[in-house]
């Protein structure tokens, strides 16, 4: 089954099939379309050669999963510039600037990380902000909770699989995609 | 030692949650609480004691649309201490949490509450990053518990 990337509302989208092999995953970069006839190519022989989905599943995906997805987090994440001193009631600081364009970026590459790169199932982040104006992304999957602090700067996560601060949650610095990966792998265990 | 010294174990502990769904979100009819919605600038979460203002959770909402949580003195101190360390790794502060009573009295804009406490740790912390474990951790509890009052 194909999904979408999308990057901007109605502009290109980005087509990645998860479940052929990395070389055929990135499949093509196009705009909407309202029939398999204008599809390029490419897209419509794999999808012929890797399911038997009828047509109108095909363009319900392409218009729907994951691109949808992503673009509703961007969205939020977007949204997060109006919001004003003291949005929490407990007299924090107005999300930055710079930590929004950030996390905008970020969200993007850990998308396709998780999605393209090591073929699983994203999950759609709540997004929030902290005291000093940081963007959090927090994920809960059954006992695990991951939270991500992204400020103009850097990324950093706690992990928790319980309520123990000491023995049963950890805290770092993302430096790296594939640390994202494995917080992520782990996440979804 | 009056009541009003200490916050025992048993006692039932009432914090505000402001109604913005980015504090918190239901899934799968689950209401799951932000880590943000202990956000406090001086890392002490204020809240109430239960058995100061009557049992009454409307007591700690600032609007009628606040909701309420509860959370117990004793699952808060049992959340366990949390090490702090330099950059290269050096254990500098072991922190414990505890709940400790804070009146508010006479400091204009707020009013009086002779109710209100402070979720603090001892040392206090040198940076935010200790401190996230600690609303991660609140999170969790609050979770588990549920609404008082759910906002509206």
């Amino acid at each position: 089954m194909f999904d979408v990337l999308l990057y901007n509302s109605g502009l290109p989208v980005k087509a990645y099939c998860p479940t052929v092999p990395p070389s055929v995953q990135i499949l093509s970069d196009f705009l909407p379309k309202t029939s398999h006839q204008e599809l390029e190519p490419t897209i419509w022989t794999r999808y012929q050669e890797t399911t038997a989905e009828p047509i109108t599943t095909l363009r319900q995906t392409i218009l729907g999963l994951d691109g949808n997805k992503l673009l509703i987090t961007v969205e939020d994440i977007s949204s997060l510039r109006g919001w004003p001193a003291n949005w929490d009631g407990f007299d924090c600081v107005a999300p930055i600037d710079m930590a929004i364009e950030h996390a905008i970026s970020y969200v993007y590459e850990i998308h396709k990380a998780v999605f393209l790169t090591a073929a699983l199932n994203w999950k759609t982040p709540h997004i929030t902000a902290n005291s000093e104006g940081d963007v959090v992304f927090e994920w809960w999957h059954k006992e695990h909770d991951l939270t991500l602090y992204i400020s103009d700067l850097e990324v950093e996560y706690v992990k928790a699989w319980g309520v123990n601060i000491h023995s049963e949650m950890e805290e770092g610095c993302i430096d790296s995609i594939n640390m994202f990966l494995d917080l992520w792998k782990w996440l979804i265990s | 030692m009056s009541q009003e010294d200490t916050v025992t174990d048993d006692e039932k502990l009432y914090r505000r949650i402001p109604n913005n769904p980015k504090l918190y979100t239901v899934e799968n009819g689950i209401t799951r609480f932000s880590s943000q919605a202990f956000n406090d600038r001086k890392m002490e979460p204020s809240v109430d004691r239960a058995k100061l203002c009557n049992n009454d959770p409307t007591h700690t909402q600032h609007d009628s649309s606040d909701g309420v949580i509860s959370l117990i003195a004793g699952d808060i101190r049992a959340i366990g201490t949390v090490e702090q360390y330099d950059k290269k790794g050096h254990l500098e502060y072991t922190h414990t949490i505890d709940v400790i009573p804070v009146p508010i009295k006479n400091q204009p804009p707020l009013p009086d509450n002779p109710a209100h406490a402070s979720i603090i740790a001892e040392p206090e912390y040198r940076n935010e990053k200790t401190f996230r474990r600690l609303k991660q951790a609140l999170a969790r509890l609050a979770t588990r518990r549920g609404w008082e009052i759910e906002p509206s």
